[in-house]
């Protein structure tokens, strides 16, 4: 098993995480357009009656409940993708996932049915993003292969964005698309207890499946054949992990829009610090998302700027230059080796 | 279900039983007619021509493709027992060394021990006992991508030999291995089935096959071309007929040896 300094790296990266955590949820609940003390924000948590309750209780708290679980949710899918594919490069996006369900978003939206803010718009995404988990869930049962599995998530990934752009350019109602698109960017402001109650459930129960794959991803650190040869039903396995991606994505997509490159990230961030070990790194991916899912969302609340910022904005530009880092940087100080 | 350490070997019951064994893959036989038995001290030496279906026969063995005909384990039909049980009975090695992750060569050994349902836990002494068998101590906290190829063999055989099944299923565990490595780890293998653990393993180390091994299995074509102790192969010629050239088996101080030319 591991050494002890190894263990101790994770555990000291664990706590200094729900540490930054518990910092990020304060700053979280203090930060935003109207000033509030110390005195008001607790007040306003504690007590529904005050008179800055409505601000806090209905406006900033849902927001931090939301990138926190949103943001774990990401961080843990795409460890559990990673520890998966077997690569480092993995992020849920590669399974079709958040194409899909900003595709069933959009398409509800611009046929003009509902109302924006309405119920249909997540039920819509999440439908769609299950809908394409179980394209590829039956791709998973008649063709074991980790690899088609990822050509079937790509074909899909590309055919719904494609999907998405014809019905942005279709759109006879330009208010709509600047909907669409704003919605698309990823963003937690103006979300409700509502959103909270219709996306959370699903997060958890997503995030449970990976987490319980995670003896699994461990044996498979050293390819198919050998996890299989230790008793892992591989096929099994990896129906689990897209179901598990599948409720994450599709319930966090569809509230917040699309939120990029956390996934791709938080594993990295904390990889070194679990001595290599795919199942060891779920837990502390999970805490790494979701500080850094609240600290671009308090992040974007602190930017001047006409409007707000979009979340998504953010943890694209600041995961973008570190996706060329890990391009960039020597490949086996990242990844294994194959053959 | 069997439970873990109550695995009772006899010695008049094989551990391994195929009859008439065949693998069928777009309608070409890539293994026909396999019959062997592997009794429980048993080192099964299988050696072929590249391509004759020598990882195919292994990895079908350990349960990871589907055969027709009768292949058996401890007495039951191969197919018919869960993944589970299989890895309780069985460790396998594969001849790719791959790995996804940096990991230290001490946690790539313990993967061993990680069969399904089995904590893996605290199981440090075996795998300490596992790299020194084979006389890599010393690398046990370097991580495994920072290893030479030779190295790096060694702890994925150590991974396969900490498994406390009784079947070893090992292809090419010798692959780019030094001559001394080569010696150490055959001499590994050869114990492990003396002492009542059997082994089975593909070659290109003909002579060290010939001279550790109890059994030659010998394909070509997914054919089997001979199946018999290391004494009658080398009054045979299968050895020529399997690789197309001129086999010389001949006596050494170490035991037999093999030379080739045309």
């Amino acid at each position: 098993m591991l050494s002890r300094s190894e263990n101790g790296a994770r555990t000291r990266i664990i706590i200094l995480l729900c540490f930054l955590i518990f910092g990020l949820s304060l700053s979280a609940l203090f930060v935003g357009p109207v000033q509030l003390s110390i005195h008001e924000v607790f007040t306003g948590l504690f007590f529904p009656e005050a008179e800055t309750g409505l601000i806090v209780r209905e406006l900033r708290l849902p927001r931090l409940i939301l990138s926190l679980g949103f943001g774990a949710g990401l961080g843990v899918c795409g460890a559990a993708a990673q520890a998966l594919t077997r690569n480092p490069l993995a992020d849920p996006a590669i399974f079709g996932a958040p194409q899909a369900a900003a595709f069933g978003a959009v398409l509800m939206l611009s046929s003009g049915i509902p109302h924006v803010l309405s119920f249909y718009l997540p039920l819509a995404a999440i439908s769609f993003a299950a809908l394409s988990m179980l394209v590829v869930v039956v791709f998973v049962v008649s063709e074991r292969a980790i690899v088609s599995v990822l050509l079937v998530g790509i074909a899909l990934g590309s055919l719904f964005g494609a999907g998405t752009s014809f019905l942005l350019s279709m759109s006879e109602n330009p208010f709509a698309v600047t909907e669409i698109v704003f919605w698309l960017l990823g963003s937690f402001s103006d979300r409700s207890f509502v959103h909270v109650g219709l996306s959370l459930p699903f997060i958890i129960l997503g995030c449970a499946l990976l987490f319980r794959c995670g003896p699994a991803y461990r044996a498979l650190t050293l390819g198919e054949d050998t996890a299989r040869s230790l008793g892992y039903n591989i096929g099994l396995t990896t129906a689990v992990t897209v179901l598990g991606i599948a409720l994450t994505i599709g319930a966090g997509t569809a509230v917040v829009g699309s939120i990029g490159f956390v996934g791709l990230v938080a594993p990295h961030l904390v990889r070194a610090a679990c001595a290599g070990d795919p199942s060891l790194t779920l837990l502390p991916s999970f805490l790494a998302g979701a500080c850094i899912t609240t600290a671009a969302d308090i992040l974007v609340r602190c930017l001047p700027s006409s409007g707000e910022l979009h979340v998504g904005v953010v943890t694209a530009i600041t995961g973008a230059p570190f996706l060329l880092y890990i391009a960039m940087k020597k490949q086996n100080s990242f990844s294994g080796v194959r053959g | 279900m069997i439970p873990p350490g109550l695995i009772q070997v006899r010695d008049n019951i094989p551990l391994m039983t195929w009859r008439d064994v065949f693998v069928v893959e777009d309608n070409r036989y890539l293994l026909k007619n396999i019959c062997f038995d592997l009794f429980k001290d048993d080192f099964i030496a299988i050696v072929g021509p590249n391509g004759a279906g020598k990882t195919t026969l292994l990895r079908t063995a350990a349960g990871l493709l589907r055969a027709d005909g009768y292949a058996a384990i401890m007495q039951r039909q191969s197919s018919g027992l869960t993944s589970r049980e299989r890895a309780r009975l069985i460790s396998y090695l594969p001849q790719q060394r791959d790995f996804a992750w940096p990991m230290s060569a001490r946690s790539v050994v313990s993967l061993g021990l990680s069969t399904f349902g089995d904590k893996a836990g605290e199981h440090s002494l075996e795998v300490d006992d596992s790299l020194r068998s084979l006389g890599i101590s010393h690398l046990s906290d370097k991580l495994v991508n920072k290893l030479s190829g030779g190295e790096r063999a060694r702890i994925f055989l150590a991974r396969a030999l900490v498994s406390s099944s009784p079947i070893l299923i090992a292809d090419e565990p010798l692959n780019s291995l030094d001559p001394s490595a080569q010696l150490c780890a055959i001499e590994v293998l050869a114990k492990r089935a003396a002492s009542g653990r059997p082994v089975i393993a593909a070659f290109h180390e003909i002579g060290l096959a010939l001279r550790h091994a109890t059994k030659i299995l010998i394909i070509r074509d997914g054919h089997m071309l001979a199946y018999a102790p290391p004494s009658t192969i080398v009054e045979s010629d299968a050895l020529s007929r399997a690789y197309g050239v001129k086999f010389n088996c001949y006596s050494t101080p170490y035991g037999y040896d093999v030379t080739f030319g045309r």
